[in-house]
């Protein structure tokens, strides 16, 4: 009964119950986005931070601003003489390392996001320095020995899944692949494509679950990325292995004295630098996280109170007739946890729509109901806790000025 | 049974002190029907809303079922009001999200009675006051007098030692209002205490006993000339 006169309430106002309801369904939304990117973000730094270590990233030294070390170096130029000698070292293990140059085909789908496609020029046989063995999915994660030799040939590419869906578009045949959000077109090996008006093949599609870097690669053989960025004597930057994993210490003093023209990027350096970026999106996003929350309770705190105000006389009639307190702030929190659930009920599918389309197919798959069960709980809760105040309010209506309401 | 002893009442306006009731003495008894008659603003409403404990006195006492309510938390007078006291208001102050039904339910419910045993005591006591071809309705689809007769269901449900009528012709016309009389009579003849507030003489002479209200004094006027 007393719930009756809580859905009678909220029916009777169905304009303002409607926008209450979307206006909390917005606020569970951006937490669950919020959240769900801020833990993408982190796992996906920590993957690609996986495969970088045990290697020594050597690039110029203006890739390094006041924000931190440049990852990946895409502004980086070095000459190739320099790099040629950095791979000469003894302390090398030349098949894990390479001269690379990378260049922006699609910009980032989101902040603090590699580019959505990103030309990396590698050394045929080398790919591993970058690829740190990431399978294929379709196709071959290897460029062939002899890439760039025929000149009027088109040049194998090997593409990560987002850049492989960025070119589908020009790609002269397609694949559709399974994913998180339904079946997606992707350039399909074997098609040809132009990349900046010079012909390529792709070859291979890496394995999507691997980190967002990867996800967005468009690997081709070094010489048909210089080419592209017009790089004549430079190349971007190197990627170095040590022979022995234990020398990565000795090998970066080594580079650091024989190059100091370079800068020498260690693993923990790049892990650091990577992390004090993400702390400060980090920061930015809980900023956002909170403010839906307090949005919420305050949203929930302001229609709970004209409500009461609106109410006087129902309120008062009750207590006169002789409803206990308990009833009283019963029906306010009743009210609430109504507004709150089916501001969830709005709120979590629309963050499943959003994280769809917004971070993509793999992104997708990190979409967790623990995030959303966790928001929804927090917001509800707050919002119970933002209706007390009401609550007390309702309890207060003297029901002998409501009975004189007319 | 109902008993108001040395009651006063003073509400602050402005800077200076109403006397609203001057040292009241009332005394119900099992089976009456007191009628309080009096003009406007003499006090009649705050009587009631003492006798009911949805006020409190600035001097003297109510006793319910001699129980000093003096001291009573504002709780505690809530369940005196919902299991010994029945109000009828001159305004109805029925739930409009509510069927007639629900509204007798809703005060067996806070009383705590089952769901299937509040249900047939709200059918039945909506029959008594006739209305039991109506108990899927809205207030907002009755009439005045409809609505008052589901007030009297209410203010009847939890079996209240005495019904406590504030105005209940006030809003209703004459023809309406004498069958609600009608109806408290009724009950009363079954032994129902009732106290009703009118400024009506006409229906305060079909009470047993009758108070004349005036500047905050009340005094027996029972089988007076008017």
């Amino acid at each position: 009964m007393l719930l009756s006169v809580v859905t009678g309430n909220l029916l009777s106002k169905k304009l303002r119950t409607l926008l209450t309801v979307a206006g909390f369904g917005v606020c569970v939304n951006l937490h669950i986005v919020v959240t769900t990117v801020m833990r993408f973000i982190s796992e996906d730094l920590d993957m690609q931070m996986q495969r970088f270590t045990g290697r020594l990233v050597i690039q110029s030294r203006s890739a390094a601003g006041t924000t931190g070390i440049e990852w990946p170096p895409i502004s980086s130029s070095i000459p190739l003489e320099a790099v040629e000698r950095v791979l000469a070292s003894d302390r090398v293990q030349r098949s894990k390392s390479t001269a690379v140059s990378f260049a922006v085909l699609a910009p980032p789908p989101f902040a603090t996001a590699p580019p959505e496609a990103l030309v990396v020029g590698l050394e045929a046989g080398r790919e591993d320095a970058f690829l740190a063995g990431a399978p294929a999915m379709l196709g071959t994660n290897r460029l062939p020995a002899d890439s760039g030799a025929a000149e009027h040939e088109p040049a194998p590419v090997i593409l990560g899944v987002l850049a492989a869906r960025y070119l589908a578009a020009q790609a002269s045949a397609t694949t559709e692949v399974e994913s998180p959000i339904g079946p997606i077109a992707l350039a399909a090996p074997g098609s040809d494509l132009e990349i900046r008006g010079a012909p390529f093949r792709v070859i291979g599609i890496i394995e999507p679950q691997t980190n967002q870097l990867l996800r967005s690669c468009v690997v081709m053989p070094l010489e048909s990325a210089r080419a592209l960025l017009g790089q004549t004597e430079t190349v971007g930057a190197a990627i170095v292995t040590p022979r022995r994993t234990k020398d990565i210490a000795e090998l970066e003093a080594e580079l650091e004295a024989s190059h100091p023209a370079l800068m020498v990027v260690s693993d923990k350096q790049l892990t650091a630098s990577a992390r004090q970026l993400l702390d400060r999106t980090q920061q930015f996003f809980r900023v956002v996280r909170w403010t839906a929350v307090v949005v919420a309770a305050l949203l929930i705190t302001v229609v709970m109170f004209v409500a009461v105000l609106e109410r006087t006389k129902e309120l008062g009639t009750l207590r006169a007739i002789g409803a206990p307190g308990s009833a009283i702030t019963g029906m306010i929190l009743a009210e609430a946890l109504l507004v709150a659930l089916a501001g969830s009920a709005l709120g979590v599918p629309i963050s499943r729509l959003v994280i769809m389309k917004a971070l993509g197919p793999d992104a997708a798959a990190i979409r967790s109901r623990r995030i959303e069960a966790q928001s929804v709980g927090l917001l509800t809760a707050l919002g119970l806790l933002a209706a007390i105040l009401p609550a007390l309010r309702a309890l207060r209506v003297d029901p002998i000025v409501a009975l004189r309401y007319e | 049974m109902l008993a108001a002893r040395g009651l006063s009442r003073s509400f602050r306006v402005g800077a200076s002190d109403v006397q609203a009731l001057r040292a009241v003495n009332l005394e119900v008894r099992a089976g009456d029907f007191v009628a309080v008659v009096g003009p406007s603003g003499s006090g009649k409403s705050t009587l009631l809303h003492l006798l009911g404990l949805i006020d409190s006195p600035s001097r003297g006492e109510v006793r319910l079922q001699d129980e000093p309510t003096g001291r009573l938390g504002e709780e505690a007078r809530a369940k005196r009001r919902l299991n010994t006291v029945g109000f009828i208001f001159q305004t109805f102050n029925l739930l409009h999200s509510l069927t007639t039904r629900e509204n007798v339910e809703i005060v067996l419910q806070l009383a705590g009675v089952p769901k299937d045993e509040r249900r047939k005591r709200a059918e039945a006591l909506l029959r008594t006051v006739g209305l039991g071809e109506r108990l899927q309705h809205r207030p907002a689809s009755l009439s005045g007098g409809e609505r008052q007769r589901v007030a009297i269901a209410r203010a009847l449900a939890n079996q209240p030692a005495v019904l406590l009528a504030d105005e209940p012709t006030g809003n209703l016309d004459s023809k309406t209002g004498e069958e609600v009389v009608a109806l408290l009579e009724e009950l009363n003849a079954g032994g129902q205490a009732v106290v009703m507030v009118t400024h009506n003489a006409a229906l305060a002479r079909r009470a047993k006993r009758v108070f004349a209200m005036h500047d905050g004094e009340l005094r027996e006027v029972t089988g007076e000339p008017a």
